[in-house]
C-alpha cells in the first residue's frame, strides 16, 4: 500500500523537466523532497497530485494507476497544499475549512463535519480566527487555515484505517519559528497514526529533524535518495547546492558558515 | 432533503426575505404606475376598467415581467460568471456573450429584417438571430480553449474579452452601413428597453431562464469550492471543465434570449453581485438567489423610472441602469484601491 512513482520523466516543448524518477511513499512514513530552486520539486508534486500526467512512466496510488482514479476518490485519499493560495472574495475561515471536507461542505453528516472541525482548529489552535474573513488574516494565519483545510480533507480521529495521504510544498514558508514547529509536528503525529506524507523542505536541518526519508533533486532527477543523515553529507550537499557545508553527526545539524 | 438552513446563515435567510419582499413591493409599483395608472385592487374587486385590463394584461404585465427575468438572469449569471472567473469585473458582457447576443440581432436587423427570413421568422427573427449569435462567441471560445481546458481561467476570460471587442466592431460597422430607419431602432434597441415585451416571445425566454437558474443553483456549492482556485478545486474532487461548461452555457443562452427581447442593459450584472455580497457574504447558496431578487428590483424599479421620469414619452432603461451603475462601479474601484 503506497503512493508510487515507476520511471516517470516529464518534458515539455522537448524540454526535459524531470527524468527518470521512482521512489514511493508508504502509509506512516514522511517522505521530505529537497533541492536547489528549479530542480522540479513543485513540478513532483503536481504529478504526484495528479494535475497533470506524465509524458513517461507510471503513478500508482495503491497499485491502481492514477490514470483510472477519478477525481472524487483521489480527493477521499490523497490532500494537496500548495505554496501559497489566493482568495478573492470575503469567504470566512470558517467556510474555507469546511470545503476541505469532502462531501461535507455544509451538507451531509453535519455534526460530524462540525466535531472533526472543531477538533482541528483546537489542534492547530486557530479558535479565534474561525469566524473571521480570510482576506483580514496575515500571511501566517492564511496559510495555517489551509493547513487546517488540507489536514481535515483525509483527517481520521484516531488511526488511519485505509491508505490516506497529505503532500505539502513548503508547508511553513510564512510562519514564525513556533507555528513552523507546531504544523510539522502535527504533521508527524498524523504520520505515526498512518498517514503518509510527502512535505516539500526549504530547511535542511528541518527536513533532517523531521523526515524519514529524504529524496534530493537536482535539475530535475534524483541526486539522493535514503536517510537523512546518510546523504546529508558534504559531498553530496556541495555537489548539489553548489555550497560548502559542514556536518555535525550529534546532534545532526548542517552549516553552511 | 436540503434545508434552508444548511445553504444560509441566519443572516443571509434574513436578507434573502428582505430582498424576495423588495421584489413584490417593486413588482406592484412597477404594474400600479404608468403612462395610465392602474388601482391593483379593482382586479379583487372586479371594477377593473376595460383599459386598465387591457393594460395589464398585453402591455405592462410583459413588460414588468420581461424587466423582472432579464434582471434575475443577469444578476444571477454576474454572479456566477464572477465566481467562475474568481474576478469581480467579470460579467455577461466582458466574455462577449452580449456582444454576440447583439451583433446577430444587429445583423438580424439591418440585413434581413426586410427580405426573406423577416417574412419567415416574423417576430422570432432577432430574438433567434441574438441567441445564435451569444451561441457563436460560446462556440468560439469553445474552440479557443480546446474544450474549455486549455491553461485555466484566465485564458479563457482573455479570449472572451477579446472575441467581446471584435463583435464590438461589428456592431460598430453594421450601424455605420445601416439606413436612417434602422438606424433609429438600432439606437433604441442598443441602449436597451423593455417596451417591446409580448407574450409570444416572453414565454420561450422565460423557459430558458429558468432552467438555466435551476441548473447555477445545483453547482453553488462547487462555485464556493472553485473559490480555492481551480487546481485546489480540482484535487477536491471537484469537476472544472463541467462547471465552467454549465456556467457559460447557462450565461450565453440566458443572455441571448434577455438580449434579444430587451438590448443591451448595462450594469445589473456587474453591480448587483457586489451588493449582495456586502448585505450577506459571498457563499454562492446566498449570492445567487440573492442575486437574482435583486436583479430584479433593480431591473423593475429602473424600467419604472425610465417610464415615467418623462411622461408621456421614454426614457431607454439602459440609460437608467447605466447612470445607476456607472457611479457605484467608480466608488467600488475606489475602494478595491483604497484595501
Amino acid at each position: 500500500m503506497s503512493v508510487a512513482f515507476k520511471n516517470i520523466s516529464l518534458s515539455y516543448k522537448e524540454k526535459v523537466i524531470l527524468e527518470d524518477i521512482s521512489f514511493c511513499i508508504s502509509r506512516g512514513e514522511l517522505l521530505g523532497i529537497v533541492g536547489p530552486n528549479g530542480s522540479g520539486k513543485t513540478t513532483l508534486m503536481k504529478l504526484v497530485a495528479g494535475d497533470f500526467m506524465p509524458s513517461k512512466g507510471v503513478i500508482k496510488y495503491d497499485d491502481k494507476d492514477l490514470k483510472r482514479v477519478s477525481l472524487l476518490e483521489r480527493a477521499k485519499y490523497r490532500s494537496v497544499m500548495s505554496q501559497s493560495q489566493n482568495i478573492i472574495f470575503d469567504f470566512t475561515v470558517k467556510e474555507i475549512i469546511q470545503m476541505g471536507v469532502i462531501g461535507g461542505y455544509g451538507l451531509k453528516n453535519e455534526k460530524e463535519v462540525a466535531k472533526k472541525i472543531q477538533h482541528i482548529i483546537k489542534l492547530l489552535d486557530i479558535e479565534k480566527l474561525f469566524f473571521r474573513s480570510i482576506q483580514t488574516l496575515s500571511g501566517g494565519e492564511q496559510q495555517l487555515v489551509h493547513f487546517a483545510r488540507a489536514l481535515i480533507q483525509i483527517w481520521e480521529m484516531s488511526h488511519y484505517e485505509t491508505s490516506k495521504y497529505i503532500f505539502l510544498d513548503e508547508p511553513t514558508s510564512n510562519l514564525d519559528l513556533k507555528q513552523e514547529v507546531k504544523i510539522l509536528d502535527i504533521t508527524k503525529n498524523e504520520v505515526k497514526k498512518g498517514l503518509g506524507a510527502m512535505v516539500i523542505f526549504h530547511d535542511l536541518n528541518l527536513t533532517a529533524h523531521y523526515a524519514d526519508k529524504v529524496l534530493m533533486l537536482s535539475k530535475g532527477k534524483i541526486a539522493a535518495m535514503g536517510n537523512p543523515s546518510d546523504i546529508f553529507t558534504p559531498d553530496t550537499l556541495e555537489a548539489v547546492y553548489g555550497l560548502k557545508v559542514k556536518v555535525l553527526k550529534k546532534p545532526f545539524r548542517i552549516f553552511h558558515f | 432533503m436540503i434545508s434552508l438552513r444548511q445553504l444560509m446563515n441566519t443572516k443571509q435567510i434574513f436578507w434573502i426575505s428582505v430582498l424576495s419582499i423588495a421584489v413584490i413591493f417593486s413588482t406592484i409599483a412597477a404594474i400600479s404606475f404608468g403612462g395610465v395608472d392602474v388601482e391593483l385592487k379593482n382586479i379583487f374587486t372586479g371594477t377593473i376598467s376595460p383599459l386598465e385590463l387591457e393594460v395589464l394584461a398585453n402591455i405592462r404585465g410583459p413588460r414588468v415581467l420581461l424587466a423582472a427575468v432579464v434582471g434575475a438572469a443577469l444578476g444571477i449569471s454576474g454572479a456566477a460568471l464572477q465566481g467562475l472567473f474568481r474576478n469581480p469585473l467579470a460579467d455577461p458582457g466582458l466574455i462577449g456573450v452580449s456582444a454576440g447576443a447583439a451583433l446577430g440581432a444587429v445583423s438580424a436587423i439591418v440585413f434581413f429584417k426586410d427580405g426573406l427570413f423577416g417574412l419567415q421568422f416574423g417576430i422570432f427573427l432577432v430574438p433567434l438571430a441574438s441567441v445564435l449569435g451569444s451561441l457563436i462567441v460560446i462556440g468560439l471560445i469553445f474552440t479557443l480553449t480546446s474544450g474549455f481546458t486549455q491553461s485555466g481561467i484566465t485564458y479563457m476570460l482573455l479570449v472572451g474579452i477579446a472575441l467581446n471587442a471584435l463583435a464590438t466592431v461589428g456592431i460598430g460597422f453594421l450601424t455605420f452601413i445601416s439606413n436612417d430607419s434602422q438606424l433609429r431602432g438600432l439606437t433604441y434597441w442598443m441602449m436597451g428597453s423593455f417596451g417591446s415585451a409580448n407574450w409570444q416571445l416572453l414565454i420561450p425566454t422565460i423557459i430558458i431562464v429558468t432552467i438555466a437558474i435551476a441548473n447555477l443553483f445545483m453547482i453553488s456549492k462547487k462555485l464556493d469550492i472553485i473559490q480555492l482556485g481551480e487546481v485546489e478545486a480540482h484535487r477536491l474532487g471537484i469537476n472544472i471543465r463541467l462547471i465552467k461548461m454549465t456556467i457559460v452555457l447557462c450565461s450565453a443562452f440566458m443572455i441571448g434570449a434577455c438580449v434579444s427581447l430587451s438590448g443591451i442593459i448595462g450594469f445589473i450584472g456587474l453591480v448587483v453581485p457586489h451588493l449582495v455580497r456586502l448585505l450577506g457574504g459571498a457563499n454562492h447558496t446566498f449570492l445567487l438567489p440573492g442575486s437574482a431578487l435583486l436583479g430584479i428590483s433593480i431591473s423593475v424599479l429602473s424600467d419604472l423610472f425610465s417610464r415615467i421620469v418623462i411622461t408621456p414619452a421614454e426614457l431607454p432603461v439602459g440609460l437608467a441602469t447605466s447612470a445607476l451603475g456607472a457611479p457605484f462601479f467608480l466608488w467600488l474601484i475606489i475602494r478595491l484601491g483604497k484595501n
